[in-house]
């Protein structure tokens, strides 16, 4: 599913993060790979940006940006 | 002592520039880094000066997506190697994350001293870490630091004024270097491998034109991708948990609160309150003060040595361009005690959470809500505090459409407008129509800026990468030193930067407005001596009726009246022309030169300007100068027109070209003459 229909709070594994756009390149930096465990933190009203929490830090995200962000609940 | 260069690298966040202002002390510089506007900070080690530190923009990694990266990656790579060795700051409570862009810095080649700072954190959330093993891995020398507390400092300036720094084991450099490259390039092949990644010849690193749009190469996705597995791998047995650690509650609490779909935005409502008002009000009484100081001094040049020339050079030329410059001072250091807190406590990640979806909308970023509010104070320092924009374009767009933003110099101009054009009355039970109007233009101004945005956003082109992804740090406390070490970095920039441009650009007006051609002197005391004789005026009086004589011969008067046809259509006569171009100095002005125009002379009680602007008879029509008409025209064209020359030193300083602030003064120029005009037209 994509990242921002996780519902909040809930933990998730990243599957794929698109490369187009060099999002995947400044995640990378931040520690952030596929197969990361994160949580959805907080979202923004108004489709406004996301929040998620993984490798112990809080990363905020443009929610257009976190659309293309593929991740599978795991059970 | 040989002269030694470092410079410390490290992530945002990391303690570096704490530890920076702790090594380098009140000597410390700001200013650009070469070709860009990205602050530079440089300063001799407090304890050794002829060791000289730098500080360079944090990042995450050496491979640039942004300006700020592109800056590191160029003093890193450039072949006048600046540096003779690095302080590598690294943040303890995030080692892995640290460890990434050490990895690539290490490959470099650069003989590094390695501190891990921030030590009470890890503490705190009970958690060891193994130095001795880091520093098995690393191979050099690592020292712990609290840069807060200043704790483990003494031992890091000892290491290096002994220029201790010392090659460290490399990480990858052995794979990057095939025969042929170093053939080519010679000696290392990281730096090799990088410059062919991002196509840099030795003439693009020089003028930092590194295009950014490598970054997103599957060579350079997999290169980080095999780095981050290494040092994961490094990073994970040198951690110890030793007890489990207690969650802050109280911080958690208020990071929920802070980000609220609710109270996090009247939280930012309040904060955004604050500053205004500390800017709007609690400057007021400083630079009364100045103001006070700087005429006081002019007066007193002027009574010690006479009206001779270089006495009015100083007293009227001089003394208020210098006080022009540091009448700013208050204003700037308020609002950077507030950024610095905002930045320093982790509060503007948070508003960027809250403002970004809001202000992409008009091209904007979500940092660029507190220079826009600041502007309502002033632009001068809400255009510097754009710089927290990473996002070149953005960033652009704040600077160009900040002036738009009622400032408080449109206020006095405003306040005399509206009380002779608009009647008192009140609309609703409370509310008068005179407040309302003021409110009115409050709300033009805004306006103006976010639909400009919006429509020059058009028209740039995109530069760097347009998304978002930023680390929200932890809250924590701003710590004061550095609060301290900003604002006055800022005020002395402001100073010597801007403060150049804005005291020449006021001793040109001060020329225009005090000489004329044809013997204006001559004529000044033949006119005098006219009116002398014809009526029975006081001395007072007669030297204002002279005063005015003068500046409407003047060359600022003369200019004036040569832009009244230009004008007419607003419906503005010659005086108000004149006003007009002595306001170009700053907004002001306009009340003050009216009132010489209208020989009330400069310390007028609005009383008496007032009767006089309202008792003005337009020859052509037989109706009242100012009029509804007139007023509104005026107040519409002071809403949208670019006067201020402090403003436009200060868009040529922080986007380093004229071409910005020339077209921001055409663009806002025309657009005050069209809407002007359409009002006048209309009534």
């Amino acid at each position: 599913m994509k990242l921002t229909n996780l519902p909040l709070h809930q933990e998730a594994r990243i599957l794929a993060i698109p490369s187009a756009i060099g999002l995947k390149k400044k995640l990378l930096s931040l520690g952030i790979d596929t197969q990361q465990t994160i949580r959805l933190k907080y979202k923004a009203p108004f489709n406004g940006p996301i929040c998620i929490e993984g490798n112990g830090q809080q990363i905020i995200i443009r929610k257009k940006d976190a659309e293309g962000i593929l991740v599978q609940v795991d059970q | 002592m040989k002269d030694f260069n470092i410079a410390l690298v490290g992530n945002p966040n990391s303690g570096k520039s704490t530890l920076f202002n702790l090594l380098s002390g009140i000597r410390q510089k700001t200013g650009n880094f070469p070709g860009v506007t990205v602050d530079k900070k440089t300063g001799p080690l407090a304890k050794e000066s002829s060791i000289t530190v730098t500080d360079l923009p944090g990042v995450y990694d050496l491979y640039p997506s942004s300006l700020d990266e592109v800056v590191v990656l160029r003093e890193l790579i450039k072949k006048a190697q600046t540096y003779d060795g690095l302080v590598y700051v690294a943040e303890a409570p995030h080692l892995e994350r640290a460890l990434l862009l050490y990895s690539q810095v290490a490959d470099l080649g650069y003989p590094i001293i390695f501190v891990l700072n921030m030590m009470d954190e890890t503490e705190k959330q009970g958690i060891q870490i193994d130095v001795k093993a880091l520093q098995s891995r690393l191979g050099i020398p690592v020292l712990t630091t609290n840069a807060r507390s200043a704790e483990g400092l003494p031992e890091l300036e000892s290491a290096i004024i002994k220029q201790d720094f010392r090659e460290p084991i490399a990480f990858f450099r052995s794979q990057y270097s095939s025969a042929e490259q170093l053939n080519h390039h010679g000696g290392n092949g990281f730096r090799s491998w990088i410059k062919q990644q991002f196509q840099l010849d030795e003439s693009a690193i020089d003028k930092a034109k590194i295009s950014t749009v490598h970054a997103s190469k599957e060579s350079i996705i997999s290169d980080l991708q095999k780095r981050k597995a290494h040092v994961q791998k490094l990073a994970a047995p040198l951690f110890q948990t030793t007890t489990k650690a207690a969650k802050n509650n109280w911080l958690s609490r208020l990071e929920d609160l802070t980000v609220h779909p609710f109270w996090g935005y009247l939280i930012f409502i309040g904060v955004l309150f604050l500053i205004f008002q500390a800017i709007f009000s609690w400057s007021a009484w400083p630079m009364d003060l100045m103001d006070a100081l700087f005429s006081t001094a002019s007066n007193w040049v002027k009574t010690t040595f006479g009206e001779g020339l270089l006495s009015r050079l100083v007293a009227e030329g001089i003394i208020p361009g210098i006080g022009g410059v540091l009448i700013f001072i208050p204003q700037i250091a308020l609002l950077f005690l507030f950024i610095s807190i905002l930045e320093g406590s982790g509060y503007m990640a948070r508003v960027v959470f809250l403002m970004d979806r809001l202000m992409q909308k008009f091209g904007l970023s979500g940092r660029s809500v507190v220079p826009l509010i600041s502007g309502l104070a002033c632009s001068i320092p809400a255009i510097m505090a754009a710089r927290t924009i990473e996002n070149p374009k953005e960033r652009l767009l704040t600077i160009l459409v900040t002036p738009f933003m009622t400032c408080s110099a449109r206020l006095p101009v405003y306040a005399i407008l509206i009380t002779i054009a608009v009647p008192a009355t009140s609309v609703l039970p409370g509310i008068n129509l005179q407040g309302l109007v003021l409110l009115g233009l409050y709300l033009l101004g805004t306006l103006a800026a976010v639909l400009s945005a919006a429509l020059i956003n058009r028209f740039l082109p995109q530069t760097g990468m347009s998304h978002l992804v930023l680390a929200m740090p932890n809250y924590r406390w701003p710590n004061w030193r550095e609060v301290v070490y900003t604002i006055w970095a800022k005020v002395k920039t402001f100073v010597w930067e801007a403060g150049k441009i804005i005291f020449v650009i006021s001793l040109v007006l001060w020329v225009l407005a005090s000489f004329g051609p044809n013997q204006l002197e001559q004529r000044t005391e033949d006119y005098k001596a006219s009116i002398q004789n014809a009526q029975q005026l006081s001395e007072e009086e007669l030297d204002k009726q002279v005063q005015a004589f003068h500046l409407e011969n003047s060359f600022a008067g003369i200019m004036g009246k040569a832009i009244e046809p230009i004008v007419k259509p607003l419906g503005y006569d010659w005086k108000i022309s004149i006003a007009l171009i002595t306001s170009f100095a700053a907004r002001e002005v306009f009340v003050g030169t009216l009132a010489t125009i209208y020989s009330v002379g400069e310390d007028f009680s609005d009383e008496t300007i007032i009767q006089k602007m309202t008792s003005e008879i337009n020859p052509a029509t037989g109706e009242r100068r100012f009029n509804l008409a007139t007023a509104l025209s005026l107040l519409i064209f002071y809403a949208f027109a670019m006067q201020c020359m402090s403003t436009l030193a200060i868009v040529k300083r922080e986007t380093n070209s004229w071409k910005w602030p020339i077209l921001q003064f055409i663009g806002m120029t025309v657009l005050a003459y069209l809407a002007a005009l359409v009002v006048y037209q209309l009534f």
